[in-house]
C-alpha cells in the first residue's frame, strides 16, 4: 500500500517539476522537440536512479555510522557530478548522436536540482531501499512524462497563431503554469 | 577531521573510477604522439588548431593537415613526409 502511494505521488500529485518546481531549467530548455525531451528524460532517469542507489548506500553505511550526516549535501553533489561525467564519457563514445543532440544540457544535469532534490528527499523521508528505488524511478519517470507532454504541447503551439508578445518562452511559461495548476489539483 | 577524510576518500575513489573508465573507453591514437614528435613544437597556432598537439590530433583525422603548418620546413618537413610515406606503406 505504501509503495502504491509513493508511485502515484511521485508520478502525479507530487511531481518534481510541477509541484516541487525542481528542474525547471531542462524543462524549459530541452522541451522544444519531443525527441530531445525523451532523451533528456532517459538520461535524467539513469542519473537519478544510479545516484539514488549510491547516495543511499553511502549515507546509511558511511555517514550514519561515522556521525557525519552534515556532509550529505556536499557528498551527494560530488557523486552526481561524477556520475554525469561518466554518462557523458560513455554517451560520447557509444551514442554520439544523443550526445550531440543533448549538447550543453548533458553536463547541466549536474546542476539539475531535480536530481539533488530527489536524492535528498530519499534521505529526508527515511525510505528503505525498496521505497527509495521506487521513489527515485517514479519521480524521474514523472519528470520524463511531464517534459514529454510539455514538448508535444510546445510543438503544437509553435505551429499555431500566438500573439506577437507571447511568442516563444512567455507562452511556454503560461502553459507550464496551467499544467502545474492541473497537477496540484487546483482545477 | 573524519568528515575531511570521508569527503577526500570518496572524491579520490570517484576520480579514479572516472580516469580508469576514460582511459579504457577513449584509447588514444598511437600515431598522435609520433606526429607531435615530428612537428616543430613552437605552438604558434598559425595552422588554426591552437597548438602542436591540436594539429597532431587533427592529423589523425586528416593526414594532409600538416601542410598547414608554416614553421615545418627543411629537414623537419622531409622527416615528416618520410614518416607519413612509411605509414601509408604499412
Amino acid at each position: 500500500m505504501n509503495l502504491i502511494s509513493i508511485v502515484t505521488s511521485a508520478l502525479l500529485t507530487e511531481n518534481v517539476v510541477l509541484t516541487k518546481f525542481l528542474g525547471i531549467c531542462p524543462f524549459m530548455g530541452v522541451s522544444t522537440k519531443r525527441r530531445n525531451a525523451i532523451s533528456m528524460g532517459i538520461s535524467v532517469m539513469l542519473v537519478v536512479t544510479l545516484s539514488s542507489i549510491i547516495t543511499w548506500t553511502l549515507y546509511h553505511f558511511l555517514l550514519v555510522p561515522t556521525k557525519t550526516e552534515y556532509l550529505k549535501t556536499v557528498l551527494f553533489v560530488l557523486v552526481i557530478a561524477s556520475l554525469v561525467q561518466l554518462l557523458e564519457i560513455i554517451l560520447k563514445r557509444y551514442f554520439k548522436q544523443i550526445h550531440d543532440m543533448l549538447g550543453l544540457y548533458l553536463p547541466l544535469i549536474t546542476t539539475n536540482c531535480a536530481v539533488l532534490g530527489i536524492v535528498l528527499l530519499n534521505i529526508n523521508n527515511d525510505y528503505n531501499f525498496i521505497e527509495m528505488l521506487t521513489y527515485s524511478i517514479c519521480s524521474s519517470l514523472g519528470f520524463t512524462l511531464v517534459i514529454y507532454i510539455f514538448s508535444s504541447m510546445r510543438e503544437k503551439i509553435n505551429n499555431s497563431d500566438v500573439p506577437q508578445p507571447f511568442k516563444g518562452h512567455p507562452i511556454a511559461l503560461i502553459t507550464a503554469a496551467i499544467m502545474a495548476l492541473l497537477f496540484s489539483r487546483y482545477v | 577531521m573524519i568528515g575531511i577524510v570521508i569527503l577526500t576518500g570518496t572524491a579520490l575513489v570517484l576520480g579514479t573510477i572516472l580516469v580508469i573508465v576514460d582511459l579504457t573507453i577513449n584509447k588514444k591514437d598511437e600515431r598522435e604522439e609520433e606526429f607531435l614528435k615530428r612537428l616543430p613544437g613552437y605552438n604558434c597556432g598559425t595552422c588554426g588548431y591552437g597548438s602542436c598537439s591540436g594539429m597532431a590530433c587533427e592529423m589523425c583525422k586528416n593526414i594532409d593537415a600538416y601542410k598547414k603548418c608554416r614553421p615545418l620546413r627543411g629537414d623537419k618537413l622531409k622527416e615528416m613526409e618520410e614518416y607519413l610515406e612509411n605509414l601509408k606503406k604499412d
